[in-house]
């Protein structure tokens, strides 16, 4: 159906015209008394989510289930607890690579067998590699539950990694960093982790189109012998089915899955630098500049999270949130400015990111600054704290009420190894955030000079980036080229 | 309680994650269902209004739902673009809401909200916590009963639109050829300009006009209201009369002239692109009866064309000659009149050709040969995964109830029309071919320097 979709954004571009414009109200009828103000809410609902069950079978493969009645759909997730960061220092992206062959054929069957095989499963297929784990997730109807596990268990047990498929995916993934690499906010994303994790595992989250033509069938077939077991992999399943059919499926098609030594890896948190770092990519043709500003942060933990969920709110959380208000619809810096966070296992990312005129680069960059040094020099107004915390109650169920997110969370709640108190007192949680408690959060999150890392047409900006001290200038692989020094 | 699951298991349960904090109804969660499981109710209030609540506890969440029977068909002669103007409109206040109002008082309870402008429909629906329920109603029921804005916005709406306007046509590589082709497979007007106008028809935009255009079309007789999620049907119904059963029904809403169908026979032209460096074409074969019988069949063949990367022409064109480059395309309904669309673009001339000689080859094999059986399978499941993703969630569910109610005239055939689909036969298939795929096309080429 040819039909125009359009997003909040562009609602609000249109809008914010207006706001500048005198307002004359049209003549308007009389009204009955109780429009004129909006009604009260009802009491907040429970939220009951569904039971996660658990068991191990004997291979050490962990299954879990999220029974979730009457769907017509069944989808499995299988997480390999390891990712990026442990592909070889000079290959990142081994460990993408490695999972996207697991879809490229089986001793039995062609990619283009296995993709008819899961549509008429009505089914789907995707896979994705994090810092610290890949995930394959196969969904089918419900009736198809059997043969979707046994064509998972072929997948995974028995990749063919021929040379002819290793060469096409090696020019897949080729392509597919280049036309990434061509996005001025993947660029500036990719640099910021570059930078931030420079001596650390988790730079390599950072794909270089450069490594993959070093791929070989040895070091996948190694990369898999290593990390590719059961004992280092988790078993997700939802929908209508209970631990025991599930742990009974698992068992048929898993069990004979051999576990292997695994060693355990722990890296350092990384350095914090001396002093703020600014890093620009150039990405030409680009409109504009993307500028993401960031700083590591601890893994997720229940006492650390709320508080920081709340100043994100706060801070870049939305459109209503500071850094859209400020850079956008009061200096008009800005398309868009927003606040984020990436959790991994053993340390995330609190990052600010925004799309900006090229002509007020640095002034972008000096205003996003002053907005992080405010929330955390500064307690957040009551009435500020309590809106974004309201966000927050209603947002969570919202997000969660689609069955891809709910099935996310999943993953995050098994693979993080969160307790479930930590869900499930969410509310709670969030409710209990004061003031104090953020500011306290910011403090010590925000303590260490930031990074910066702008990507934008260089032709363009060289001129309105006289007002940075240092820049370092980086190529696409995240290699330093040289300095700009601005006296 | 749990059994042994298998030998050496070690078991554990993460208790459920009750969150309480105020008295509430208690549920089984049942994430998403398929379609015989789908509960909901259809009323009409004196006003005209159709109401369809469906009821779903699995996550405290509400989407609201209020689609207007108007879309870019119904723009006034000469001001293309005003229904979507008017979508826009809808955000920039109304008698009790100010301006942005209504995005920040969803944005700030958390949830989601969206429109959208089709040919004949403009729609609204926003996904909130359930306790926020009344708050929707009253948004919706103000916007619905009185739009507020000032003619100097509007004028400055008009430049961001114009500016908008601009923008596609410059950056949309295809412009030319679709807008050709859109009009041979189209006839009028009304139905192949652009769903978000024209410069000229915005142009014409005045406040006035923007008044009538409200008060005709955004009237609750000419709309259906839909509440999905977890909340109480006793409780939610005298909220909506209180909202919305006072807001004055229009009593002569016109209806748009019936689109006709293209001339027969077939048609072709040759458009130069000099902004592309791949020629391709758009082909389009018009269709009749818009779900009539022939309809579910339609559908069927469009997955057996088309749809997955194992469909007939993704598995020939793209996967094993590898002569097309980009393919997509599928069923277009632009109300009673529809199109079958393919868009491919090519390497070069003679891939381009080849690509066409395949297409139109493996369109002849599916009108003389029989759809072997496991191959329909994969179309019917395929399908059947996509129809019940658009029940997978309140938002989606709400969307959907209210299509199926516009499209079909009421819900009564909902819960068997997923077996119209799972009933279509090979051999119907060969006789749907032949009646639709036949010397009757549209066909615009596209040639690069």
């Amino acid at each position: 159906m040819n039909v125009q979709v359009k997003s909040l954004r562009s609602f609000i571009k249109t809008v914010v015209f207006c706001l500048l414009t005198l307002h004359v109200t049209t003549a308007l009828p009389s009204q009955e008394k109780f429009r004129s103000i909006p009604p009260n809410p009802l009491p907040l609902p429970s939220l009951r989510l569904p039971e996660i069950q658990s068991g191990v079978l004997s291979n050490q493969l962990e299954v879990f289930v999220a029974r979730n009645i009457n769907s017509p759909f069944m989808e499995m997730r299988l997480v390999i607890h390891t990712g990026e960061s442990l592909s070889p220092d000079n290959m990142p992206g081994l460990a993408t690579f490695t999972a996207q062959m697991i879809a490229k054929g089986t001793s039995r069957m062609s990619s283009s067998e296995i993709s008819q095989k899961i549509e008429s499963m009505g089914g789907s297929l995707s896979i994705e590699t994090f810092p610290e784990h890949s995930v394959f997730i196969l969904s089918c109807l419900s009736d198809y539950m059997e043969q979707a596990i046994e064509l998972l268990s072929q997948l995974i047990l028995q990749p063919n990694f021929s040379r002819g498929d290793i060469e096409s995916t090696k020019r897949e993934l080729f392509y597919h960093i280049t036309e990434e690499n061509s996005s001025a906010e993947t660029r500036a994303k990719k640099l910021l982790y570059n930078i931030l994790f420079e001596h650390h595992p988790y730079r390599k989250y950072a794909l270089d189109q450069e490594a993959v033509k070093l791929f070989t069938r040895n070091e996948v077939l190694s990369f898999y012998e290593k990390f590719y077991c059961p004992n280092n992999a988790h078993l997700i399943f939802s929908g209508d089915l209970s631990l025991s059919t599930a742990s009974r499926l698992a068992g048929r098609h898993f069990s004979g899955w051999e576990p292997a030594r695994m060693d355990v890896y722990s890296f350092l948190f990384p350095e914090p630098n001396e002093d703020i770092r600014i890093s620009f990519t150039d990405t030409p043709g680009t409109e504009g500049a993307v500028i993401y500003i960031g700083f590591v942060i601890p893994p997720k933990e229940a006492d650390s999270y709320f508080p920081l969920l709340v100043m994100n709110q706060v801070l870049g959380g939305t459109h209503t949130s500071r850094l859209f208000m400020n850079l956008r619809e009061s200096k008009r810096y800005a398309y868009w400015a927003f606040s984020g966070m990436d959790h991994h296992n053993q340390s995330g990312v609190f990052y600010v990111k925004a799309r900006v005129r090229e002509d007020v680069i640095t002034e972008s960059v000096t205003e996003i600054i002053k907005e992080i040094n405010r929330i955390k020099s500064q307690k957040i107004p009551v009435q500020e704290l309590e809106s974004a915390k309201s966000y927050l109650l209603g947002h969570f169920s919202v997000e969660l009420s689609t069955p891809d997110n709910f099935n996310t969370y999943l993953t995050k709640l098994t693979f993080l190894e969160l307790n479930s108190s930590f869900w499930e007192n969410y509310f709670e949680s969030v409710m209990l955030v004061n003031s104090n408690i953020v500011f306290q959060a910011a403090e010590s999150i925000l303590q260490n000079p930031p990074v910066v890392s702008i990507a934008g047409d260089l032709d363009n900006l060289i001129e309105h980036m006289k007002g940075l001290k240092e820049i370092e200038v980086y190529d696409a692989s995240g290699q330093l080229q040289y300095r700009l020094t601005n006296r | 309680m749990l059994g042994k699951i298998s030998p050496g298991a070690r078991l554990k349960i993460f208790t459920p994650a009750v969150i309480l904090l105020a008295a509430a109804v208690s549920y089984l969660p049942a994430q998403n269902q398929s379609a015989s499981s789908v509960s909901y109710t259809v009323s009409r209030l004196e006003n005209g209004l159709t109401v369809i609540l469906s009821e779903d506890y699995s996550f405290p969440v509400v989407t609201v739902a209020v689609t207007y029977l108007v879309g870019s068909a119904y723009d006034p002669p000469g001001q293309a673009g005003m229904a979507y103007f008017m979508e826009n409109l809808m955000f920039q206040g109304s008698q009790n809401v100010g301006r942005l109002q209504h995005i920040r008082m969803i944005n700030q309870a958390g949830g989601r909200l969206n429109a959208l402008t089709t040919r004949t429909r403009t729609l609204f629906y926003q996904t909130v916590s359930s306790n926020q329920l009344p708050l929707v109603i009253w948004l919706e029921s103000d916007r619905m009963k009185s739009l507020s804005f000032s003619p100097l916005s509007i004028e400055e709406s008009k430049k961001a639109f114009i500016s908008e306007i601009r923008e596609r046509q410059n950056t949309r590589l295809f412009h030319e050829s679709s807008t050709l082709f859109e009009r041979l497979l189209y006839k009028d007007y009304s139905y192949y300009h652009p769903i978000a106008g024209e410069e000229s028809g915005i142009r014409n935009i005045d406040p006035e006009s923007l008044e009538n255009f409200h008060q005709t079309y955004y009237r609750p007789n000419n709309a259906v209201l839909c509440v999905s999620g977890h909340f109480d049907r006793k409780q939610t119904m005298p909220l909506i009369r209180k909202y919305f059963e006072s807001i004055p029904p229009e009593k002569d809403i016109p209806s748009h002239e019936p689109v006709q169908p293209p001339e027969p026979g077939i048609t072709t032209r040759v458009v130069n692109n000099n902004r592309v460096s791949t020629p391709g074409f758009h082909l389009g074969f018009p269709l009749t009866g818009t779900f009539s019988k022939d309809f579910y069949t339609l559908v069927l063949i469009d997955y057996i064309l088309l749809k997955g990367n194992s469909s007939r022409l993704r598995k020939r064109l793209v996967q094993r000659d590898k002569t097309a480059l980009n393919l997509e395309g599928g069923i277009e309904i632009r109300d009673e009149f529809s199109a079958y669309k393919i868009f491919l673009l090519s390497n070069n001339e003679a891939t381009k050709e080849m690509s066409k000689k395949a297409l139109f080859g493996e369109i002849n094999g599916l009108k003389s040969n029989l759809v072997p059986e496991d191959e329909l399978l994969r179309a019917k499941n395929l399908f059947k995964r996509h129809y019940y993703r658009r029940l997978e969630s309140p938002q989606r569910k709400a969307l959907f109830l209210t299509d199926f109610y516009i499209n079909h005239s009421g819900l009564e055939g909902f819960p068997e029309d997923i077996n119209n689909y799972m009933n279509v036969t090979a051999a119907e298939i060969i006789g749907i071919m032949n009646r639709y795929f036949s010397e009757n096309y549209i066909l615009v080429d596209i040639k690069t320097k």
